[in-house]
């Protein structure tokens, strides 16, 4: 009887909380579903194809898309050729444009925050104007520096009136490191730079900088992001009580001093932050270079994402293109890891420093202080 | 060490608001005063004006012998104590500590010296690599103190650094700061809004309403011969009672008892004034021929040592905002004034334990009459 | 006497000081505004240009003549009506079905409480942190799979989601006060009630805010549009542009042309950008967790 009872207990009752399972997951249905559909399943269909030889017909899981291994990751990174060539020199031009974009970046938007965070008048609109051209699109831009850079253009027409001739910026493949290099006259004749290769790229190209052509797309970089970050840096600012700057300042700390020993340090959660999406954010550029220049001059302007866009849609090597995609996100992910590693809080608490008093200190009002 | 003057001291903000009027203030090289009144009344204000994170905009403030009025604040010489401590929560204590020896550029084994005496002062030997995370709030509190104490300066601020504390560290560590206050002998100035604290720690003490200073005197002076209404109600826990009085041929008529009056106020037969009994001026009446105040008790506080008796007597009440304001803060003030009805005082009398006084016993409180206080009900001053 | 000069000279120094600091700010202020300003004046200008004026006075703050000829072209240019039309029906679309899917799960991550819920929530997580460039090949694979290639439906389906959405709106719902839902549960209303006609409308801030941030985003989307469409007739206002400005239609440097079609698919952002500035620069400041 005893256990028949229990039995009948044991049964699972719906209770108060019964329906809200059910709701629960109908509400999270639609999102689960197009997460699922659409970047989860489409994420395991592109590693399938990263290690195929799909040519584009029909569908990848069909009769036209066979297994190869890592026959395609083998022809971008270790196979000598026109795929590892280019792979190469995405990379490098990509690298080079995070190297440059991502201080500057940040500098710049602290700088700003830092500007518009004193309580002054019209600092709205200051700031508004600083984040608006973050809000116009990656197109819109691109055209407009397009427009700007031109080489009988605006920005050349002013450092004309400044006595310099600009270049022709979108039309440049020189690096600048190569540029700088000249003026001291090294060059890329013979020598070790020239006969060792990297990916296809010999040494001395790698150190060629990032072309004039990209220096055009990093400085459209900082002008769009730095609004955006500007606003993640003054939520930190805003984020340090006044009265311990008004502690630093009775201390007797300059701006300067206030800045590096009590701003910096205390926004360095939010420094990571800004430095990490700006990793995420420069090593995936696309838009602009789809936009603006498609990869030329001469591939300098050639980025890991354009090239797995163009090998795959334009020239129907899918596997390869997929695979680019792939070696990317290693790239995205190994770089956020370091940047965590890096900057991780030394939160335990270190030896104990032995303050031995050298000598005594007759004249200090202190010594004749009992504990 | 230096002496600091306040030279008719005005702060004016933007929209015209005036949290600091015509201040006029002289502390002694080493005195430790105290400044003290209810919110907004512009104490911080004031102290703050000394340390240079306010502007002044009339008048100077002298340190020493130097105007300061435009001296940035590191170049003052002065060190503060902020209410919620302002430590630098990113440095160790000894860093906190040693940041401005840092910032002067103070040798490292001078400087080192110097933190290891601050913390044996503060009693945070053992702590000294630790963050503010990991300290307590009493040790925080130190850490504050610690990082004023060891710039020597000339000048030591308080602003309200005991308010974050609870009771009994409070009581604690008022001691430990008149203590070192004493021993390092530094002209220091401490806000609060606690009058017990200021009377307990206070060479001299200023009272302070919107922005006018009331008196600054020794505090057994504030305490005994307030120069207003205000500084009356303020001082003193229980408050003062304060009752209205009509003066009379042969006194000052109050309910149904008749005080005499001091020699100034005989000429103003029918004039009405404030009367001021200290709770410790009414007694319970045991024959004698003292002037007396009957009624009915309402509550009786049996505070260990001794009572307080609630008695509603047949008196009116002064109810002038200064009073009230005194009693409690600016806000309660209005809705008080609307409680309180305008016939029936009830005052305070403060009886030795032994007194038995229960609720609703109809008793005659004697009063003392060589410690009453008149003031004038047009001008809220006192008459003596 | 010495003290006094000492003091005095150090009081007008000091006064100096400051004033110069603020000064200073503001000069810093003023030029980083111009710079960032400057372009869209520019270009502004120029759009009012004739092509040759364009081309030989880039600098010049008047256009000799005045002249709307790039906005004729424009419009006499059919394509550029369907580009906009296109982008309205994608960018509404995905706006305002963000905006309920986002809310329904934000709410339900919120408030319901049910097994899998923390699994779900880290899932959501998880894809935040894949690059969206890396996204675009196995996107088009997934569409064309579908079937829904070249499709308004595989334009606006994949865009319907974004996990920063479902982000905002659980931390909005996070913050507001369960009694009122309760208090509508011991009335005996439904789940999909309370949350329709009662939580719903409270959370109409962050609603608005997710609503700006949606358009913005959609409207201003290129990457997703060349990999989900390849007809013309499909194309937004990003892809069209975009092909304007590669030079497909024509040829030489048309710059008003270029620049005109620029500043006006950046006129609807902007507008609401102006409108909503306070909630758009806040939103973005809490948008990231640290």
């Amino acid at each position: 009887m005893a256990t028949h009872v229990a039995g009948l207990l044991r049964r699972r009752e719906p209770g108060i909380r019964g329906h809200e399972a059910a709701a629960g997951w109908l509400f999270l249905l639609p999102v689960i579903v197009i997460l699922g559909l659409f970047l989860l399943l489409p994420i395991a269909m592109a590693a399938w194809v990263s290690f195929s030889d799909w040519n584009g017909n029909g569908s990848p899981l069909g009769a036209h898309a066979h297994w190869v291994g890592l026959a395609n990751y083998r022809d971008l990174l270790t196979t000598p050729g026109l795929d590892q060539n280019n792979f190469g020199e995405a990379i490098r031009n990509n690298f080079y444009y995070v190297l440059l974009v991502v201080p500057i970046q940040t500098a710049v938007s602290l700088f700003l925050a830092v500007l518009v965070n004193r309580r002054l008048k019209f600092v709205g609109f200051f700031r508004t104007a600083f984040y608006f051209p973050s809000v116009t699109s990656s197109v819109a831009i691109t055209i407009l520096f397009l427009f700007l850079f031109s080489p009988s253009g605006v920005i050349n027409k002013l450092l004309s009136y400044l006595g310099a001739t600009g270049p022709s910026w979108m039309y440049d493949p020189d690096g600048i490191f190569h540029l700088v290099a000249q003026q001291f006259g090294a060059n890329a004749s013979g020598g070790h730079l020239a006969n060792h290769v990297f990916l296809g790229v010999t040494y001395w190209d790698w150190l060629a900088g990032p072309s004039v052509a990209m220096c055009v797309f990093i400085i459209m970089a900082v002008f769009t992001t730095s609004g955006t970050f500007m606003l993640l840096f003054l939520a930190g600012l805003q984020g340090i009580d006044e009265s311990v700057n008004e502690a630093a300042a009775l201390d007797g700390a300059s701006e300067w001093n206030k800045f590096r020993h009590i701003t910096v340090p205390m926004i360095r959660p939010t420094l990571f932050t800004v430095v990490t999406l700006g990793l995420i954010g420069t090593w995936q550029i696309f838009d602009q270079i789809y936009v603006g220049s498609k990869g030329s001059p001469l591939n300098t302007t050639l980025t890991p994402a354009y090239l797995s866009f163009d090998t795959s849609f334009n020239q129907n090597n899918w596997g390869a293109g997929a695979a680019i995609a792939f070696i990317l996100f290693g790239i995205i992910v190994f770089f956020t890891l370091v940047t965590r590693l890096l900057t991780r809080n030394p939160d335990k608490v270190p030896r104990r420093r032995r303050f031995e008093p050298t000598g005594p200190i007759a004249d200090s009002k202190l010594s004749k202080v009992e504990a | 060490m230096a002496a600091i003057t306040f030279d008719d001291v005005t702060k004016t903000y933007g929209d015209g608001y005036r949290a600091v009027s015509d201040l006029n203030l002289d502390v002694k090289d080493g005195e430790f005063v105290v400044l003290v009144g209810p919110s907004g009344c512009g104490k911080t204000t004031a102290l703050r004006m000394i340390a240079g994170l306010e502007e002044i905009t009339g008048g100077q403030i002298r340190i020493g012998d130097r105007v300061v009025n435009n001296l940035p604040p590191g170049d003052r010489d002065v060190a503060m104590v902020f209410q919620n401590y302002a430590l630098y929560p990113h440095m160790t204590v000894a860093e906190n500590i040693g940041f401005a020896l840092r910032m002067r550029k103070v040798p490292k084994a001078e400087a080192r010296q110097r933190i290891q005496e601050t913390a044996r002062v503060i009693g945070l030997t053992d702590h000294l690599d630790r963050k503010p995370r990991q300290l307590s709030g009493g040790q925080r509190q130190r850490v504050a103190m610690g990082r004023a104490i060891v710039r020597e300066p000339q000048v030591f601020l308080m602003d309200e650094p005991l308010s974050n504390l609870d009771a009994k560290l409070r009581v604690q560590m008022r001691a430990e700061i008149a203590r070192i206050q004493r021993q390092l002998s530094v002209t220091t100035v401490y806000v609060t809004h606690d009058q017990v604290e200021a009377m307990t720690m206070g060479d001299r003490v200023a009272v302070m309403r919107k922005g006018v200073l009331q008196q600054f005197d020794a505090p057994q002076l504030l305490y005994e011969q307030p120069a207003n209404l205000f500084v009356a109600s303020f001082i003193g826990s229980p408050a003062m009672n304060m009752l209205e009085g009509t003066i009379e041929a042969d006194g000052c008529r109050v309910g149904s008892a008749v005080l005499p009056i001091p020699s100034a106020l005989t000429a103003f037969g029918g004039k009405h004034v404030a009367v001021g009994i200290r709770p410790e001026a009414l007694s319970l009446a045991a024959g004698g021929d003292r002037p007396r105040l009957s009624g009915r008790v309402q509550t009786v506080e049996a505070l260990g040592p001794e009572q307080l008796a609630h008695v509603e007597v047949e008196a009116r009440p002064v109810l002038a905002t200064e009073v009230l304001e005194g009693l409690v803060d600016a806000d309660d003030a209005h809705e008080l004034a609307e409680l309180v009805d305008e016939n029936r005082a009830t005052v305070v009398a403060r009886l030795e334990a032994s007194a038995t006084v229960r609720p609703d016993d109809q008793v005659e409180l004697a009063v003392d009459v060589r410690r009453l206080q008149f003031f004038d009900l047009d001008t809220g001053l006192a008459c003596r | 006497m010495s003290a006094q000069v000492h003091t005095m000279r150090s009081d007008a120094s000091a006064t100096r000081r400051r004033l110069f600091g603020s000064a200073m700010t503001y000069s810093f202020l003023v030029a980083v505004a111009v710079v960032y300003i400057f372009p869209f004046v520019i270009s502004i200008i120029t759009s009012f240009k004739t092509e040759p004026d364009a081309t030989a006075n880039p600098l010049s703050v008047t256009p000799h003549p005045v002249t709307t000829t790039a906005f004729h072209q424009l419009s006499a240019d059919n394509d550029f009506f369907t580009w906009v039309k296109n982008s309205i029906i994608v960018t509404l679309s995905v706006t305002f079905l963000r905006v309920f899917l986002d809310s329904l799960a934000g709410y339900a991550l919120a408030r319901l409480r049910f097994r899998g819920r923390g699994a779900a929530f880290a899932t959501i997580v998880a894809v935040m942190a894949v690059p969206g460039v890396v996204l675009l090949i196995p996107k088009f694979l997934i569409i064309r799979q579908f079937g829904m290639y070249d499709t308004y439906y595989g334009m606006i389906v994949p865009l319907l989601v974004d996990a920063a959405g479902v982000f905002i709106m659980k931390n909005f719902f996070e913050s507001i006060p369960v009694s009122v839902e309760e208090s509508a549960r011991i009335d005996g209303a439904s789940l999909f009630r309370i949350y329709w006609s009662i939580v719903l409308p409270m959370a109409r801030p962050a609603l608005v805010t997710l609503f700006i941030l949606s358009f913005q985003g959609s409207w201003n989307e290129l990457a997703h549009f060349i990999i989900s469409a390849q007809s013309t007739s499909l194309n937004t206002l990003t892809k069209g542009v975009a092909q304007l400005a590669s030079g497909q239609l024509g040829s030489g440097n048309r710059y008003p042309l270029k620049l005109a079609a620029s500043m006006l698919m950046t006129i609807p952002v902007a507008v609401l950008f102006f409108i909503f500035q306070r909630r758009i620069m806040n939103a973005s400041e809490g948008a990231v967790k640290e």
